[in-house]
């Protein structure tokens, strides 16, 4: 809940600080812009003109398997606050930031884009911060839809745990917009994902966006061991196959709980009593702690399987696996990063077909954007 | 004041036995060895006199030269040529800051030193300046969790801090210890001292057993002074290095029993292949990596081509398979 609004100087001038505090001035305490207020704090949210990066690679390493999805870098941090959050450790700026200056930087995104017609590129808010949990301030559900529009060979794909669809829905399009929600075991959900609401509701919020016409996808990451995991993530599954129509699915993730080690005193400091850290955690070979091999396979083969009964068509690949877990519990690999990048493409084609114009092309980052 | 002058105004011959032993409130020396110091005194002398201070009582206060001080007692001088700066330095405020700028130009701190320093500053200048201005200089990030460490450590007992005086514990272990409920930090900072652990090991130990506390839901002494533990401290047969790693092994195998069952497996299956000498087939680190890999030691092409072929015909290399399959 956002119960202080910072504005940092640069921020004043742009419309979208006019805007979020049209929304909130009247039940926010303002604060002035001190330097010891910039901490992990989820209650004070900071306007900033972003100087950085706006268009950025998924950080992913080259000991994994990598979707090749870009980063539109909208703020950092988000108002829930997951106890495996890595964002809890991943940023030297830990506060919850909204970038005001997104719209100006449009053009330029846009540029670049327009710039490479036959590349394309799978855009993503939902890295540094929820897609939507700030939406109704920020209205980026406004903006963003059409300026994807204008673009024929970009789609861009809102993640989050929230129920904040109704920009969304008011918008007028849906051409390369993917809407998809995080999702994990309702034991899980109930107990880490603090301020965010139940796996049902969430899947009734994607249920309300594919009956409007959207494309959905989802997201089990991280996937967690704990106890009668196999029940609770049945549990999901199964309220996926009442709620959601398989077909309009583009695509379902699944990625095992891992952490930069520095993450791991956060979490034994602010998340007290949180079994999440339980598992045998081994160094992987990017440096982050995963579940020890036969573990992950044996999570992956389940939740495989489970999903494969009700649909054998959802897309479903691993978020930073190796090859080797690939070939054993998804049963193929798509071999390197490119290789997952040519099947998600794949999938975006299938489900929008005007990007059948562009070619798969390994991902490398844009420079200064 | 001026500052270009500061020192040689004003000599005063004290008797060794007026000074107190204890460091006052201005010195920054911790975990030190004086030998060195008496040393250099006895061969060519006192070079810089110690500068001290009158306190609000009258009392002595050694603002620069503590060190000095205790080695000239020990070497028994009766008594030394100090400089009294009482006049030029009234105020604690600007003798702590002199005897910090003397120390800062001479020598690299240590850091229960930084913590002493942070500590005396912290009633003296605002926050912010000790943060911006004071920390940068002790090579420390300008940080309030860096000071609030810091400022924690300073108040340590004197046992704990000269460990980290003396590098026997990293500055990460101490944080860790810091971290504890204050019975379960002295059993974990009694093993590690005990053992002498590494800083590799210290941390693979507190990280361990901290996972450990929270799935077994004890404390770290119940830990420790239980069974197996207690038998890996009282063997007589282990020396330290011995009965750090097994200790080791033993927790690691609480905490990771698949991992370790793996582990186990894999040299029970490599161990009955009797390969040849100097040979020696090895996992990846926690097997994340696929594969594995055959180191062979030879003389030279002859050796290398004989060995080979003696690996060729190994018995059960065939069937040779990934541990973990075998659990899969």
């Amino acid at each position: 809940m956002i119960e202080r609004l910072l504005i940092e100087k640069e921020a004043k001038p742009h419309p979208m600080t006019e805007r979020i505090l049209s929304k909130l001035r009247d039940r926010l305490a303002l604060v002035p812009s001190e330097p010891g207020l910039d901490d992990l704090d989820k209650g004070t949210l900071r306007l900033v003109s972003y100087p950085g990066e706006f268009l950025k690679p998924c950080p992913g390493t080259k000991s994994y398997i990598c979707c090749g999805y870009q980063i539109l870098n909208v703020g950092t941090n988000c108002p829930l606050d997951c106890s495996y959050c890595i964002l809890q450790a991943y940023f030297n700026r830990p506060s919850l930031r909204v970038f005001v200056n997104l719209e100006q930087k449009l053009e330029e995104i846009g540029s670049y884009l327009d710039q490479h017609k036959n590349r394309l590129f799978r855009l993503g808010t939902g890295e540094f911060t929820d897609s939507l949990a700030l939406d109704p301030y920020t209205e980026w559900s406004r903006f963003l839809p059409g300026f994807i529009r204008e673009r024929r060979n970009a789609l861009l794909e809102f993640k989050t745990k929230t129920l904040q669809i109704q920009g969304l829905l008011a918008s007028e399009f849906r051409e390369r917009i993917v809407v998809s929600w995080s999702l994990n075991s309702p034991f899980i959900a109930a107990r880490e994902e603090h301020g965010a609401p139940g796996i049902r509701k969430r899947l009734e919020a994607a249920r309300a966006c594919q009956k409007e016409g959207f494309i959905v996808g989802f997201h089990f990451d991280p996937i967690i061991q704990h106890p009668e995991w196999k029940k609770h993530y049945c549990e999901t599954i199964e309220m996926m196959e009442q709620m959601i129509d398989p077909a309009r699915v583009i695509w379902v993730s699944l990625g095992c709980f891992r952490f930069m080690p520095g993450l791991k005193p956060l979490i034994r400091k602010r998340h007290q009593g949180s079994p999440i850290l339980d598992g045998e955690f081994v160094p992987g070979l990017d440096g982050k702690m995963r579940y020890f091999k036969p573990i992950r396979l044996e999570l992956y083969r389940f939740i495989k399987q489970k999903l494969d009964r009700w649909s054998d068509d959802l897309g479903l690949y691993f978020c930073m696996e190796s090859d080797e877990i690939w070939q054993r519990a998804m049963g193929w690999s798509p071999g390197d990063s490119g290789g997952l990048s040519r099947y998600l493409d794949m999938r975006a084609m299938k489900f929008f077909p005007e990007l059948k114009n562009t070619v798969t092309q390994e991902i490398g980052a844009p420079e200064g954007i | 004041m001026d500052r270009q002058h500061i020192c040689g105004q004003r000599g005063i011959r004290l008797k060794s036995a007026e000074i107190d032993e204890a460091p006052g409130p201005y010195a920054m020396s911790f975990g030190f060895d004086l030998h060195p110091l008496c040393e250099s005194i006895r061969n060519i002398g006192l070079l810089n006199p110690p500068c001290i201070g009158m306190g609000e009582k009258g009392e002595i206060e050694v603002i620069t030269g503590y060190r000095r001080l205790l080695a000239l007692k020990k070497l028994g001088w009766p008594e030394v040529t100090c400089e009294d700066l009482s006049f030029v330095l009234p105020s604690p405020r600007e003798r702590l800051l002199f005897a910090f700028y003397e120390n800062l130009a001479s020598r690299v701190f240590n850091p229960v030193e930084k913590a002493m320093i942070l500590r005396r500053l912290e009633p003296l200048l605002d926050k912010e300046d000790i943060l911006k201005r004071m920390m940068p200089l002790l090579f420390l990030p300008a940080h309030e969790g860096t000071f609030r460490f810091y400022a924690e450590l300073a108040e340590m007992n004197h046992a704990f801090k000269d460990a980290v005086a003396c590098g026997r514990i990293s500055l990460n272990t101490a944080k860790s210890l810091m971290d504890l409920e204050p019975e379960s930090a002295e059993s974990a900072f009694q093993c590690i001292i005990n053992l002498t652990l590494n800083f590799n090991q210290q941390a693979q130990f507190i990280d361990i057993i901290n996972d450990l506390l929270v799935l077994e839901g004890k404390l770290y002494s119940q830990i420790l002074e239980a069974e197996p533990m207690a038998a890996i401290f009282e063997n007589k047969h282990l020396n330290k290095p011995q009965k750090a790693k097994k200790l080791l092994e033993e927790l690691r195998s609480r905490r990771y029993p698949r991992w370790m069952a793996a582990a186990r497996r894999f040299q029970e299956n490599i161990a009955r292949l009797s390969l040849p000498e100097g040979a020696r087939i090895d996992h990846p680190a926690y097997f994340e990596a696929p594969g594995y890999r055959l180191e062979v030691q030879f003389q030279d092409g002859v050796d290398l081509m004989e060995k080979l072929r003696r690996l060729s015909q190994v018995s059960g290399l065939e069937k040779l398979r990934d541990p973990l399959d075998e659990h899969d």
